[in-house]
C-alpha cells in the first residue's frame, strides 16, 4: 500500500481546495471521490464528450490547481470509502471491487449533501427525481429527464436547475417554490454584502421570464399520478407553515416533476468514526460538532463543506481550504502564525457570504405542512416499501423509539440506510412521544455506507 | 411518583419479554422496563434456533472454546442438561408463534423446516462431525451425515468442494425482533406495562428484599425483580450488591442484500461463520465471539473474514450486495450456561440471563421457569444447573 | 443539445437485446436515452422505480450489471458489451460454473 497521506472524502469544491491547501504546504493527500471525475455535484463534468464543458470557472480552476500539485495529490476517483474503522482507518473499494485499508494520519470529510424529499403520494412513479438527477442528466450526458417538467420544491437551487434544462431545450412547464413572494423580496437587504450571488439569482428568474416558465411562489406538490410513469402531478397553494388548501389543487399533466426541499449533510462517515454530532436543522440536519479549526471531536478528524452543514459552494471551498491547512498544522508542517492568520482571511469571508446564506435557509426551512401529504397507502420508506399506514400503526402499537419502529416495520433498514426516511419517520415518532426530534438521533450509520459485493469485501484481507 | 407491580422485569429483549410474557399469563402484574441501548444481543441476533448445533459446540461460526482452550480436538459439548433445555424450548416455537399471532397479530417468521447443515471441508473437521453425530445420540431427532450430492440437491448454490455436512434437522429460525416484540405486546395484552428508556438507578432494599425499584421513568415498588438485561445484567446487578460473572461477548455479523426467497434454504455452519436467509430475503452471516468489554464497532478484518468465509461456503454470494454489518454483545457466563432463578443474596430478586449464543432459541423456556421461579412455584423443567450459586466461589 | 462533436455510439444489452447508447452514459442516463425510464420493479409491491436521486444515495435505480444483482445504475458508466437487467423483485444469483 502507498503512503495516502492525509486522506480527503469528497472531491468537490471543499475537498479540492482542501487538498491544494494541504500540497501547497508541501505534505501529500489523497482525494477519494466515487464519482467519475474531480467536481463533485456542482462541478460535475460531463460525462459524454457531446456536451459543452460547464462553464465552472471555480471549478475548473481548482482542477486544474490540484493537476498543477499533483506530484502532492493522489486522486482516487471510482473508489467508495464505505467505512472508517479503529480512528482513522478508510476502507474504500475500487470499481474493479478490490477493497483497502488506507491509514492516513489525519482525515477531512468533504462528502457534501444530498437532496431532502418528504415523502407525498406518488413519489416513487418513474419521473419523479430530484433536481439534482435531472441536471446531470442533462448537463453531463446530454440525455432529457422527460419532455414536460415541472419543478418543484424550495431554494435557488431549482431555478438553476430549470434554467439549464432550458438551455438543454427542455420543456420546462413552471416552477413551484413553496415559499411565499414576499419572502423572496427581502433577499438583497440581506445580500448587499454579496451581489454577484444576487445577480446570478436575478439572472435566473430573468431567464426564467423570457422563456415563459412561470414562478409560482407559495405552492408545493400533494400528489403525483400516473400508472406505470408519472403523468400528471397536483399541486396547492399553502399557508405560513406549508399546509396545503386542498379545495385549491390544481392538476398539471407532465410526465416529469423534479422535486427538492433543500439538502441533507452526508455525516455517515463521521458517524462511523465516532464523531460528536448535533441536531442543526436550520442548515440540514445532523451535522459534525467542529471546533473553529473545523475538527471535530474525534482527533485527525476535520470535516468541511455542505457534508458539515449545507452552505453552499463558495463556502465549502473556503472551509477546504481551512479544514487542509488545519490538518496540514496538525501534522506539524505550518507553524501557528501562519495558520492564525490565513484562518483570519477564510473567517472574514466566511462572515461575508454568511447574511445571505442565513436567509436563505430561513426562507427554504422545512415546515410542519410537508409532513402531512402523505395518505395511508403512500410508502414513506422507498427501499423497504413500507406505507405510512404501517409506520404509523407499528407506531401506535408501542414502537415508541426510531428503533423499534425500524425494528417491527422495517422502516429504514434498507439500502439508504434511512437517509431518505428519516427526516420524515424522526418526526413522526418525536410528535408520538412528544420528545424533542434532537432526542430521536440520527440513523444509525453502518459500514458499508454504499453498496460493495461481498467478493469485495472478502478482497480486503489481502490487506493487512 | 411511585407505582406499585408485583414484578418489575429488568430488560426488554428476548428474555425479558419472555419472562414478563409469561408471568403477565400467570396473572401477575408486571413491569416491563427497557432501555434502547445500542449493540443488544436481541437486535443483533440472527435468529437462529440452533439448539443441537450450538449445545454439541459447533459454535456455529467462531468458538470461544477453541480460543480458550487451544485448538486440540476441537470443542467439546455443553452438559447433556443444557442441550435437552435448549431442546425443549425450541419445540415451543410453533404454539408460541401460533399463540402470538393470535394475541397481537404479529408472525414471528418461525420456521418450520429450515434444517441446520454443519458443513465440513477436511478431514479435522470430519472427526469432529463424527463425534458430534455420537454425542447428539438418538433422543434428539435425526442428526445425520449428508453427502455433497445430498446437500446439491436441497441447496445448489451450496459448495461442491467438501466432504459433506451434518444435518440437524430440529434446528430452524425464527426474526428474533418480531419475536421479542410480539412477546412483549402479548405481555402488554395481558396486563403487563411497558415503559421505554427507564434506565434502572438504583434498588430500594429492607430485610434481605428489594422493595422498589429507582428509575429514570420514575420508583416502582415491587414484590420482585428480575433481572433480564442481557450483557448489562452484571451492572443491574452490582446496584444490588450482588455479583454475577456475566461479561460482554460481541459478535460481529455481516448482512446482504435481500434475495428471492429460498435462494438459501438450509441454515448453515462453518468453522467460519455461519450463513442463513431471513425470510424477508437478506442473508446473514456472522459472527464472531470475542471479548471486547461494552465496544460495538465492527471491525474491518473481520468483516472481511465472514465475508471470505460465507463465499467459500457459498461461492455465488460473491457477486451479492453487502447491504451492513452490526455487532452486538451476548451475555457470556464462565460455562457458556445462563444464570437463572433466584439471586443468593436477596431473596427477591431473580437472574434471568447469561443467554451468550442461544437466547434466542432458550427464550420461551427461560420465560416459563423464571417465572415459575419467582411465583414460587416448581419450573417444569429444572434449573438447578442454572442456578447463580454455582459461580459463589468464583465471585467470592 | 448536443454539440457538433461526434460520439461513439456503445453497444451492450438490456435484458437480453443489444441496444445502442452514446459513450458517457450511465446505465441510467442510458435508460432515459432508451425511453425506458423504469429500471426496475420492487420485490414487495411490484412497482416500477427508476432514478431518483441520481448520486447513488437513495440505491433506488439499483439493476443487474454483469451478474452483479444490485449495482446503482446512476454511478455506473455504460461499458460495450455490458449486460444490464432490470430487476424484477429481489436479487437473483446465478449458480456459478
Amino acid at each position: 500500500m502507498s503512503y495516502p497521506g492525509i486522506v480527503i472524502i469528497g472531491g468537490g469544491p471543499a475537498g479540492m481546495s482542501a487538498a491544494v491547501a494541504i500540497a501547497t504546504h508541501g505534505l501529500t493527500c489523497t482525494i477519494v471521490d466515487e464519482g467519475f471525475d474531480l467536481g463533485g455535484q456542482i462541478y460535475r463534468k460531463p460525462t459524454n464528450p457531446a456536451c459543452a464543458p460547464a462553464p465552472h470557472p471555480r471549478g475548473e480552476g481548482l482542477r486544474a490547481e490540484v493537476a498543477r500539485l499533483g506530484e502532492h495529490i493522489n486522486v482516487r476517483t471510482g473508489d467508495s470509502a464505505w467505512g472508517i474503522f479503529d480512528g482513522l482507518r478508510v476502507a474504500i473499494t475500487s470499481p474493479d471491487e478490490c477493497t483497502e485499508l488506507l491509514q492516513p494520519q489525519a482525515v477531512i470529510l468533504a462528502p457534501g449533501a444530498h437532496e431532502l424529499v418528504p415523502p407525498f403520494p406518488g413519489w416513487t412513479l418513474p419521473g419523479v427525481m430530484t433536481p439534482g438527477a435531472a441536471q446531470i442528466l442533462t448537463k453531463t450526458m446530454g440525455v432529457a429527464p422527460g419532455k414536460r417538467v415541472l419543478v418543484a420544491g424550495t431554494g435557488p437551487f431549482l431555478l438553476a436547475v430549470a434554467c439549464q434544462l432550458i438551455d438543454a431545450g427542455v420543456h420546462v412547464v413552471s416552477v413551484l417554490e413553496a415559499s411565499p413572494r414576499s419572502a423572496w423580496l427581502t433577499l438583497p437587504l440581506h445580500g448587499f454584502r454579496t451581489p454577484a450571488i444576487l445577480d446570478e439569482g436575478l439572472a435566473y428568474l430573468t431567464k426564467l421570464a423570457r422563456a415563459h416558465v412561470p414562478v409560482r411562489y407559495g405552492r408545493v406538490v400533494v400528489a403525483a399520478t400516473g400508472e406505470t410513469e408519472l403523468n400528471a402531478v397536483e399541486h396547492a397553494p399553502v399557508g405560513a407553515e406549508w399546509f396545503p388548501e386542498r379545495n385549491h389543487i390544481e392538476t398539471e399533466q407532465v410526465d416529469t416533476l423534479l422535486i427538492g426541499y433543500g439538502f441533507v449533510p452526508r455525516v455517515q462517515l463521521a458517524q462511523m468514526a465516532g464523531c460528536d454530532l448535533e441536531l442543526r436543522p436550520d442548515i440540514g440536519g445532523w451535522i459534525p460538532v467542529r471546533d473553529r479549526n473545523l475538527a471535530t471531536t474525534v482527533s485527525g478528524i476535520f470535516a468541511a463543506g455542505d457534508g458539515a452543514g449545507v452552505a453552499g459552494s463558495l463556502a465549502a471551498a473556503l472551509e477546504g481550504q481551512l479544514a487542509g491547512m488545519a490538518a496540514t498544522q496538525f501534522l506539524g508542517a505550518i507553524d501557528e502564525a501562519t495558520f492564525t492568520a490565513a484562518r483570519h482571511t477564510i473567517e472574514h469571508e466566511l462572515a461575508r457570504l454568511r447574511p445571505l446564506r442565513s436567509a436563505l435557509d430561513k426562507i427554504s426551512a422545512l415546515q410542519p405542512g410537508l409532513m402531512s401529504l402523505v395518505r395511508d397507502d403512500t410508502i414513506v420508506c422507498r427501499c423497504e416499501e413500507v406505507t405510512w399506514r404501517e409506520a404509523r400503526e407499528a407506531v401506535c402499537a408501542g414502537s415508541t423509539t426510531y428503533r423499534s419502529l425500524k425494528m417491527t416495520s422495517r422502516a429504514g433498514m434498507g439500502a439508504c440506510q434511512g437517509r431518505f426516511c428519516w427526516p420524515f419517520l424522526s418526526r413522526l415518532v418525536a410528535a408520538e412521544v412528544k420528545c424533542p426530534l434532537a432526542d430521536i438521533g440520527p440513523p444509525s450509520a453502518r459500514p458499508p455506507l454504499g453498496p460493495i459485493t461481498l467478493g469485495a469485501l472478502a478482497s480486503g484481507l489481502q490487506d493487512k | 411518583m411511585t407505582d406499585t407491580t408485583d414484578v418489575v422485569v429488568i430488560g426488554g429483549g428476548a428474555i425479558g419479554s419472555s419472562v414478563a410474557f409469561a408471568l403477565a399469563r400467570h396473572g401477575a402484574s408486571v413491569t416491563l422496563l427497557d432501555v434502547s441501548t445500542p449493540g443488544r444481543a436481541t437486535s443483533a441476533s440472527a435468529g437462529g434456533l440452533w439448539s443441537l448445533g450450538e449445545s454439541l459446540g459447533l459454535g456455529c461460526g467462531v468458538i470461544l472454546h477453541t480460543a480458550q482452550k487451544g485448538a486440540g480436538d476441537g470443542p467439546a459439548p455443553l452438559p447433556l442438561t443444557f442441550m435437552d433445555f435448549l431442546w425443549e424450548s425450541n419445540l415451543r416455537f410453533p404454539s408460541l408463534a401460533a399463540e402470538l399471532r393470535t394475541l397481537c397479530g404479529i408472525d414471528i417468521e418461525a420456521e418450520a423446516a429450515t434444517g441446520l447443515l454443519y458443513l465440513v471441508y477436511d478431514e479435522e473437521q470430519e472427526r469432529h462431525a463424527n463425534r458430534i453425530i455420537e454425542w447428539a445420540g438418538s433422543d434428539h431427532g435425526c442428526v445425520e451425515k449428508w453427502t455433497p450430492q445430498h446437500i446439491h440437491n436441497r441447496d445448489p448454490l451450496i459448495t461442491y468442494d467438501l466432504r459433506g455436512a451434518i444435518h440437524f434437522p430440529g434446528d430452524n429460525q425464527v426474526n428474533p425482533m418480531l419475536l421479542t416484540e410480539a412477546l412483549k405486546r402479548g405481555a402488554c395484552a395481558k396486563g403487563a406495562r411497558f415503559i421505554a428508556e427507564a434506565r434502572v438507578r438504583a434498588f430500594q432494599c429492607s430485610n434481605g428484599r428489594v422493595v422498589a425499584v429507582e428509575s429514570d421513568k420514575g420508583t416502582i415498588a415491587c414484590g420482585a425483580v428480575v433481572n433480564a438485561a442481557g450483557a448489562w445484567s452484571a451492572q443491574i446487578a452490582r446496584l444490588a450488591n450482588i455479583e454475577i460473572p456475566i461479561h460482554p461477548v460481541r459478535g460481529q455479523i455481516v448482512c446482504t442484500e435481500a434475495l428471492q426467497p429460498g435462494t438459501l434454504r438450509s441454515n448453515l455452519s462453518t468453522r467460519d461463520c455461519y450463513i442463513l436467509q431471513k425470510a424477508h430475503g437478506e442473508v446473514i452471516i456472522g459472527s464472531t465471539t470475542e471479548y471486547c468489554d461494552f465496544n460495538i464497532g465492527v471491525r474491518y478484518q473481520d468483516m472481511c473474514n465472514l465475508a471470505a468465509g460465507a463465499i467459500r461456503a457459498v461461492p455465488a454470494l460473491r457477486n451479492v450486495m453487502v447491504k451492513r454489518t452490526w455487532a452486538g454483545l451476548r451475555p457470556g457466563t464462565p460455562d457458556e450456561l445462563p444464570i437463572l432463578g433466584p439471586a443468593v443474596e436477596l431473596e427477591n430478586f431473580f437472574h434471568a440471563t447469561g443467554g451468550f449464543r442461544t437466547g434466542i432459541v432458550a427464550a420461551p423456556l427461560t420465560g416459563e421457569v423464571v417465572a415459575a421461579s419467582v411465583l414460587g412455584q416448581t419450573p417444569k423443567f429444572s434449573i438447578e444447573p442454572f442456578l447463580a450459586r454455582r459461580f459463589q466461589s468464583l465471585v467470592a | 443539445m448536443h454539440n457538433d462533436v461526434r460520439t461513439m455510439e456503445i453497444e451492450f444489452t438490456l435484458d437480453g437485446q443489444t441496444v445502442c447508447c452514446p459513450e458517457g452514459l450511465t446505465v441510467a442516463g442510458a435508460m432515459f436515452h432508451l425511453g425506458r425510464r423504469s429500471v426496475r420493479m420492487t420485490a414487495r409491491t411490484a412497482a416500477p422505480r427508476s432514478l431518483f436521486c441520481g448520486i447513488g444515495v437513495c440505491c433506488d435505480c439499483l439493476m443487474q450489471i454483469d451478474e452483479r444483482a444490485s449495482i446503482r445504475a446512476c454511478m455506473t458508466l455504460v461499458q460495450p458489451g455490458m449486460r444490464v437487467v432490470s430487476g424484477q423483485g429481489a436479487a437473483t444469483v446465478a449458480l456459478e460454473a
